[in-house]
């Protein structure tokens, strides 16, 4: 069995007759200026739409709300699931999901009153689920989703449905945007543990015959709401 | 490890190109091809040649320095709560993965698509321990049915139609007969949605290694990198050595360069950070994660200077795309889990020249990989290497390539000057009369022979071109 030193010896002596390069420069993109919020939300609508999601912006909280409960009621749903992201206590979900008959799920150990199992089980067969994001990217239309207490890692996979709500302030431009920042938030030591999911539009496949088929393992239909200021 | 058959290539090869539903699912590679030009247009050829650059400048660095960055990441994984095995070959990266799964009582095995396992060979292995692995990328999911090796480094089952994958469901699975595809993707859907709620353990590769968090990026399009490692108590990823990039943000470098050349996708559906397993407080998520990093012959290529450049390659596949040969004989004709010509350089390295000696010929050395390729890595340069590595190998091939050898002089001597050049036009297309059929040379005499064994070798003109410019006042055109 090789332990570490062990390995990286072996690296060491396979590395001898070379020489040891500088280290590079991570980025070295030109820097472009930075684009308004309005220009950012105008390449995420464009770009949502090439990745397939279903994209509205809307003018305020009581809007999502609406559209949220909407797109639930298209698809049938009975009972959505959802996360503790704060953005959807803010348009009150529960309470516009429930004035239209249906009920309203989170995902988190305290509230549901499921253990681990049940959640996962309420997850899987529920139609819907409605998650907050962490931040969005405007050039690739990707939605960040960080897991953590009170944020399942189901409601956004499960679900054959996902509606991700947004504001337009969690928009940035590139990757590159959104890890610098990350970064800085991930170097204190209590958050050396985190998972980071980039969603960008419906679970797809390609690999029969090179035939597109979306839903093949996760959400099939996806939605961005993004609440505008 | 995988067994190696890459010393039937030709054989291999001509069942291939025999076989019309295999042409015609090459055929297609056109697709990939188009989307790769239009994603790179998209992004703009300026940027991109940007990114292609940082991306190699940062791929030298980080290898000249691998023990370093493998130690800081291994490290900064077990920071994360992260468990850390190095593994020199895949019979020590299989054993260790076999102990995790039986520590913990495991059944089920979900897996997400990745070569490293496939070189390992991981599946036979737990098979043989009694536990069901399951492969969840649709894909890969056909060729485990089928008993298959993958046939493209990102579309492992493109040689299969859909009446084959009908008759495969049918036959394993006992499901009707099905002619709609998304209707097939449907009962892949549904059987592995129960095996993805009921696995004990999920296992990924990892696309890139971050030194600096000890996170791992895995990149898929279906969900099934996610399920695996969000769902079952235990994650065991795998990783080749070289996968490792110094800091988080060269992942906005290597991302769009992956996903671009690959499929033509401005990003694929999931990218996704594992950093440890879950953290506390968190609802879901594994509850211990491993990582084995696997050498199996890669710090050979790391010693050689002229084949390390081969483990810049982040898989993205357009080098398979792109060459000619890899589009008529297809994946299985190379033998082994990495096909085309990256697979041409990677397989004798890593499995030994003397078992794979026909791939680095399997080439035209026409350059459209080296061109296509994200990191620019000169195959064409390493497999004329691996060529010359094999003619000074074993004494008993060496008498053929004395001849061939014999016979360059005399081409070097013939096309270094114009006097003997234009006596050999015209003895030539006079020697050739009594071998021409068709416009072509059919048959070569010994020693010759050989080589239109398999091909044809076009007639000289009866008019050389040289007279035909100086005749009909050639050169006003431009």
């Amino acid at each position: 069995m090789a332990d570490r030193e062990q390995f990286l010896a072996g690296l060491r002596a396979a590395l001898a007759s070379g020489t040891r390069d500088e280290p590079v420069a991570p980025v070295a993109e030109t820097a472009a200026p930075r684009p308004s919020r309005a220009e950012l939300l105008a390449q995420l609508e464009r770009t949502a739409a090439l990745q397939g999601w279903h994209f509205a912006v809307v003018a305020d909280e009581r809007e999502a709300a609406a559209r949220v409960v909407e797109i639930a009621g298209e698809h049938g749903a009975g009972t959505v699931v959802r996360t503790a992201h704060e953005v959807l206590e803010r348009i009150g979900l529960d309470a516009a999901v429930a004035r239209a008959g249906m009920e309203s799920l989170l995902l988190a150990e305290g509230p549901s009153g499921l253990d681990s199992q049940g959640r996962q089980d309420a997850a899987a067969a529920a139609p819907v689920g409605v998650t907050g994001v962490d931040a969005i990217i405007a050039e690739t239309a990707s939605v960040a989703l960080v897991p953590r207490k009170g944020m399942s890692r189901q409601a956004s996979l499960l679900p054959p449905v996902h509606i991700a709500v947004a504001t337009a302030s969690q928009v940035v431009g590139t990757l590159d945007d959104l890890l610098a920042t990350r970064l800085e938030e991930l170097t204190s030591a209590e958050e050396a543990t985190w998972y980071m999911n980039l969603v960008s539009g419906p679970s797809r496949t390609a690999d029969i015959e090179q035939t597109l088929v979306v839903g093949v393992h996760g959400p099939g239909v996806v939605y961005m709401v993004v609440i505008g200021e | 490890m995988t067994e190696v058959l890459s010393e039937k290539f030709k054989a291999q090869a001509a069942e291939a190109i025999r076989n019309p539903t295999i042409q015609e699912s090459l055929d297609r590679l056109v697709n990939f091809r188009q989307g790769r030009v239009d994603a790179i247009a998209e992004y703009g050829q300026e940027r991109w040649d940007a990114l292609s650059q940082r991306a190699r400048a940062i791929k030298q660095e980080t290898l000249a320095n691998l023990d370093h960055y493998l130690d800081l990441f291994s490290r900064n994984v077990e920071r994360a709560g992260g468990h850390v095995f190095f593994a020199r070959d895949a019979q020590e990266a299989n054993d260790y993965v076999a102990k995790v799964a039986a520590s913990h009582g495991v059944k089920t095995v979900i897996k997400s698509k990745s070569m490293v396992s496939e070189e390992m060979g991981i599946a036979d292995v737990l098979e043989g321990m009694g536990i069901e692995p399951v492969e969840t990328d649709l894909g890969e999911y056909i060729i485990q049915l089928a008993r298959e090796a993958p046939y493209h480094i990102i579309a492992p089952a493109l040689h299969k139609s859909k009446e084959e994958v009908s008759e495969l469901f049918e036959r394993i699975l006992g499901t009707p007969a099905e002619s709609d595809i998304t209707a097939l993707a449907g009962v892949a859907r549904a059987v592995l949605r129960e095996k993805f709620l009921q696995a004990d353990m999920g296992m990924t590769g990892a696309n890139f290694g971050v030194a600096e968090t000890g996170t791992i990026v895995m990149v898929t399009n279906e969900g099934n990198g996610r399920m695996c490692s969000s769902l079952p108590r235990v994650h065991v990823a795998t990783m080749g050595m070289e996968r490792v990039i110094p800091r988080l943000r060269d992942v906005a470098t290597y991302l769009p360069l992956l996903t671009r050349s690959a499929t033509g996708q401005r990003i694929s559906s999931y990218v996704s950070f594992v950093t440890g397993p879950r953290r506390s407080g968190e609802e879901d998520g594994p509850q211990e994660f491993h990582l084995v990093i696997l050498d199996n012959g890669r710090s050979r290529m790391l010693a050689d200077p002229e084949l390390r450049e081969a483990l810049y390659c982040i898989r993205c596949g357009a080098c398979l795309n792109a060459c000619p040969v890899y589009g008529k004989v297809g994946g299985h004709a190379y033998g082994w889990v990495y096909p085309g010509p990256i697979g041409a350089v990677v397989t004798p390295s890593l499995v030994g020249v003397p078992r794979a000696k026909e791939l680095p010929f399997a080439s035209t050395l026409c350059g459209a990989c080296r061109d296509v390729c994200p990191l620019k890595i000169d195959i064409p340069r390493m497999l004329l290497k691996l060529r010359s590595d094999e003619v000074e190998g074993p004494a008993e091939t060496r008498v053929p390539r004395r001849m061939e050898s014999l016979l360059m002089r005399v081409w070097r001597a013939t096309m270094g000057g114009p006097r003997l050049f234009t006596l050999a036009g015209k003895a030539a297309s006079i020697a050739q009369w009594p071998l021409s059929r068709r416009g072509a040379l059919r048959r070569l005499p010994p020693p010759l022979s050989g080589w239109t064994r398999s091909r044809d070798f076009p007639r000289a003109a009866m008019r050389p071109f040289r007279s035909r410019w100086r005749k009909d006042g050639g050169g006003d055109g431009g």
